[in-house]
């Protein structure tokens, strides 16, 4: 009976030994895989970012810079400390939005700057530079077009609009002012936008 | 005064919509235009502007109302449905049940135009209406 039990006493703790190890490996691959597999913790943080899109021709259409950026999986969300966004497309007016903290979503289709907020449209044909002061911006790259229920101060050339919320849209050339307008109009303004034409 | 065309012209309004393109709003709600001593409220008003800057505007009410100090210091008072304003002639339109008021005079008309740059005023009325005036008599000064 002896024998037997020395002969199987090695195979014994080498099974045991096996079955350590095995279930070891296994909580420390469950814990590893858990960790990775989270998609609401962020996958990457960098400093001084420099985002950049282009269309299929290869041309430029928005660059995103900023002092922080942080990537979280789910939704593909990004995070931002003072994001500075330039959109750019053939044709049309460049924007470029200055804010305090920002976040997109979905490869950046979906743009927010959240607290105070500038964007400017550049001169355009016979168009002034406009210039909107505002606050938890949305910007939607699909329709071009952004968005803002909070107060906004928007000027262009000498003309000067007030309103609580906002639609801008970059493709019709519109402006919606949602609640609450003021707005002045200067009548010579268009000599004043297009630069001094001789009096008559 | 016929100074108040070249003067900013101030615009409250529920809300507004402006087109670039063609350098068109539009603002519905409690409408107030303000230009220089000229006063107007109205429920709706579109605003255009052409290349030389020159102001148009159009709008209705339930009624537009109108105010506008004169030269002679005079206060002049107006109402209708409709208004139609070209700022590049300087004529203001006043369209339905329209009638205009200076001092105790009244003039009552279907369409009254006024003209901005000498204040003369002039009503029509549709087919088969009648224009209305009313001219109060000036006190004579009382003999030395």
């Amino acid at each position: 009976m002896r024998s037997l039990t020395i002969l199987t006493l090695p195979l014994m703790l080498l099974l045991m030994v096996g079955a350590l190890i095995w279930s070891l490996s296994r909580v420390a691959m469950d814990a590893a895989v858990e960790e990775k597999t989270d998609p609401n913790l962020p996958d990457l943080f960098a400093t001084h970012g420099v985002l950049m899109r282009y269309d299929e021709m290869g041309s430029k259409r928005s660059e995103l810079i900023a002092s922080e950026v942080t990537h979280i999986p789910t939704q593909d969300t990004m995070l931002f400390t003072q994001p500075k966004l330039i959109q750019t497309e053939p044709g049309k007016p460049t924007i470029t939005v200055v804010g305090v903290r920002g976040k997109s979503i979905l490869k950046a289709s979906q743009v927010w700057f959240y607290d105070e907020t500038t964007l400017r449209r550049a001169p355009f044909g016979e168009q002034a530079e406009l210039i909107v002061h505002g606050r938890d911006i949305r910007i939607d790259q699909g329709t071009q077009q952004a968005h803002s229920d909070a107060p906004v101060v928007a000027d262009m050339g000498p003309h000067h609009a007030e309103a609580v919320g906002f639609v801008a849209d970059n493709v019709a050339q519109t402006l919606v002012l949602k609640s609450q307008v003021k707005m002045t109009y200067v009548p010579t303004a268009r000599i004043a936008l297009v630069g001094s034409a001789p009096r008559q | 005064e016929t100074a108040d065309r070249e003067k900013p012209m101030n615009i409250t309004a529920d809300n507004c919509s402006l087109d670039q393109k063609t350098q068109q709003s539009v603002c519905v709600g409690n409408v107030v235009v303000t230009q220089g001593t000229l006063v107007l409220r109205a429920d709706k008003l579109t605003t255009r502007q052409d290349e030389k800057g020159n102001q148009f505007a159009q709008g209705e009410g339930r009624p537009v109302r109108f105010k506008q100090k004169l030269d002679t210091g005079e206060m002049l008072d107006a109402e209708s449905l409709r208004f139609d304003y070209d700022g590049g002639k300087g004529l203001m339109t006043l369209i339905d049940k329209a009638w205009v008021k200076r001092n105790q005079d009244m003039v009552v008309g279907d369409t009254i135009t006024y003209d901005m740059n000498t204040e003369y005023y002039q009503a029509q009325s549709k087919t088969g209406g009648r224009v209305n005036i009313t001219l109060m008599p000036k006190k004579k000064e009382a003999s030395k």
